[in-house]
């Protein structure tokens, strides 16, 4: 089963959590200064020690033969970054099987691990996360300095190399129009945030990215206690500000939520923008109690499948944009009336 | 008012540029674009746009609309997203400062300031004077305090008190590794340190700036030991 199905903690708010530990290894240079030949070399020694990492069972899945549909999908699924699509010779990507775990190597840095889990899990993905480096540091020559710690291409990782982030769903702080006001404060304690679909101007399904930024200084449990205290913060208003809403605008949500459902059970195009905040509306209706038509695991499954690459390579055929957004319609309905089916069976 | 860069956030960093016989020059930003531009204070801005090209940050999409220069050189950017002569006095000398080669991977001063990346893990060392004050400007100051290599430290995730640990007290382990004359300065400095981010924090550049200077001027007498 795919990670992301499984129940998590703060589900109504949290989607998933994410860590990830960014490694090198010492007496080469960082891929941006490599060539086909010595990315070729650092990929050999890396692979052959995550192939054996026995408490997983890592899938070795190189970019370069991909098709660009399928590059685009592992994007999609947050299992591979922009800049591994770029598919170059000794670009790789290490895939458990419920692809909770990924490791890409030949990123910006030699080694990039992401473990990821359902809802608010931080520690325990933490865990994970550090298990996995532990083994490659033992076996592996990493690149660490007693002054700077795990050192990283980029400055802005180094240290402890990790970045913790959690997806979480904002609708009524998007919605009353407080997110700049949010997001300028969690960036000035050191936090970004990002919407993770639709564009950067105009961010679709109320879905936000919030991670840390600092690395240095802080040592990795630090690092985490501090950023679960700021998003215990985070869920705390969006729910307050959901009661609230709720409470005084019961008609209106109510009703703005059906019609969200009516437009994605009968819809026959569903651009990927909309499809997203039609979603959100569900999530929120589911959150607020009232919407059982649906529930989260549907939503969950919808929002990582309907991007447009995974729409396109789950046709199996070459789609134009148009018919993307017909599949996806045909997509969203049979995930959404497979409910509405099993219910019937069962009365 | 408006962040001048994104044009989306609020601006919160003002900052001034003032040539004798000019009226001063005044750019706002928001707090995340003046991050990404590794201009948190006034004083080294050399060091622009360091932070900027890291994975995960919001920066590279927001440079698409600035042309390429934009991307690699953190000074065009300034003039390019203004389109003001807003060059701060360094134009031009970025590009060839060849004054510190890495000689492990051949990168130079020029190039790392510009892209924000390093060559090889030995650049750290050889590009330390650079990275210093760059780590104390974005980061908790420039010393690892997390795990080292091949070592769990996840038994500590529980242990650790749960209320913020001021971060002086925090300081306190790194120091008792010193030898004993060496503490106090090494306090001093890290004391030092903590007014520098609160002043930057209220931004109160000038006694930022003082303080950077006096942390600078410490730790010039450390090295030379």
């Amino acid at each position: 089963m795919s990670w992301y199905l499984e129940a998590g903690n703060d589900s109504d708010i949290v989607l998933s959590s994410r860590i990830r530990l960014a490694r090198n290894l010492e007496g080469m240079p960082f891929p941006n200064k490599m060539n086909d030949e010595t990315r070729k070399k650092a990929l050999d020694l890396i692979s052959e020690k995550l192939l054996k990492y026995s408490k997983n069972n890592l899938m070795r899945m190189d970019i370069a033969p991909l098709p660009q549909t399928d590059r685009r999908a592992l994007i999609e699924k947050h299992l591979i970054s922009e800049e591994l699509a770029k598919g170059l010779e000794g670009q790789s990507v290490f895939i458990s099987q419920d692809e909770n775990i990924s490791v890409m190597v030949n990123e910006e840095d030699h080694i990039r691990i992401q473990v990821m889990a359902p809802g608010f899990a931080l520690e325990n993905t933490y865990k994970e996360a550090e298990e996995l480096a532990v083994y490659l540091e033992k076996e592996l020559p990493v690149a660490f300095s007693e002054k700077y710690g795990f050192l990283t291409a980029y400055p802005s990782n180094t240290g402890t190399g990790l970045r913790a982030s959690v997806m979480v769903h904002l609708p009524v702080v998007t919605s009353i129009g407080r997110m700049q006001k949010l997001t300028d404060s969690l960036s000035k304690a050191g936090y970004t945030v990002r919407g993770v679909y639709g564009e950067k101007s105009q961010p679709a399904g109320n879905i936000y990215q919030i991670s840390n930024t600092i690395t240095l200084g802080i040592s990795e449990t630090r690092t985490l206690q501090n950023f679960a205290k700021m998003i215990n913060e985070v869920i705390t208003l969006e729910r307050k500000l959901r009661k609230d809403y709720y409470e005084k605008s019961k008609d209106k949500l109510e009703d703005k939520v059906y019609r969200s459902l009516g437009e994605l059970t009968f819809a026959r195009m569903l651009p990927a923008g909309e499809a997203m905040n039609r979603l959100s509306d569900l999530r929120l209706g589911v959150a607020c109690g009232f919407m059982k038509d649906v529930d989260e695991r549907q939503l969950m499954l919808l929002l990582n499948t309907i991007g447009d690459a995974t729409v396109q390579k789950s046709s199996g055929e070459e789609l134009l944009p148009k018919d993307i957004d017909t599949k996806r319609a045909e997509l969203v309905r049979e995930v959404l009336l497979k409910k509405e089916e099993k219910k019937n069976d069962n009365e | 008012m408006k962040c001048q860069r994104c044009k989306e956030r609020e601006a919160n960093v003002k900052i001034m540029k003032q040539t004798t016989g000019k009226a001063p020059q005044m750019l706002m930003l928001c707090d995340e674009c003046a991050r990404e531009l590794g201009i948190a204070m006034p004083g080294n801005l050399l060091g622009g746009g360091l932070f900027g090209g890291a994975s995960g940050n919001p920066m590279g999409a927001g440079l698409g609309r600035l042309g390429l220069d934009a991307l690699t050189n953190p000074l065009d950017m300034f003039a390019s997203a203004f389109e003001t002569p807003f060059g701060l006095g360094l134009e031009g000398m970025v590009d060839e400062d060849d004054s510190v080669t890495c000689p492990t991977c051949g990168i130079t001063q020029g190039q790392f300031t510009k892209s924000g990346f390093l060559g090889c893990p030995d650049c750290y060392k050889v590009f330390s004077q650079s990275i210093d004050p760059l780590f104390l400007r974005t980061q908790m100051g420039s010393k690892h305090v997390g795990r080292k290599p091949g070592v769990s430290d996840t038994s500590k995730v529980n242990e650790d008190p749960e209320e913020e640990v001021p971060v002086f007290t925090q300081v306190e382990t790194k120091a008792d590794e010193l030898p004993d004359e060496e503490k106090a300065k090494h306090l001093t400095i890290l004391e030092k340190e903590r007014l520098l981010k609160k002043a930057v924090q209220e931004e109160n550049y000038i006694e930022a700036a003082k303080l950077r200077d006096e942390i600078q001027a410490l730790k010039g007498e450390e090295d030379k030991k």
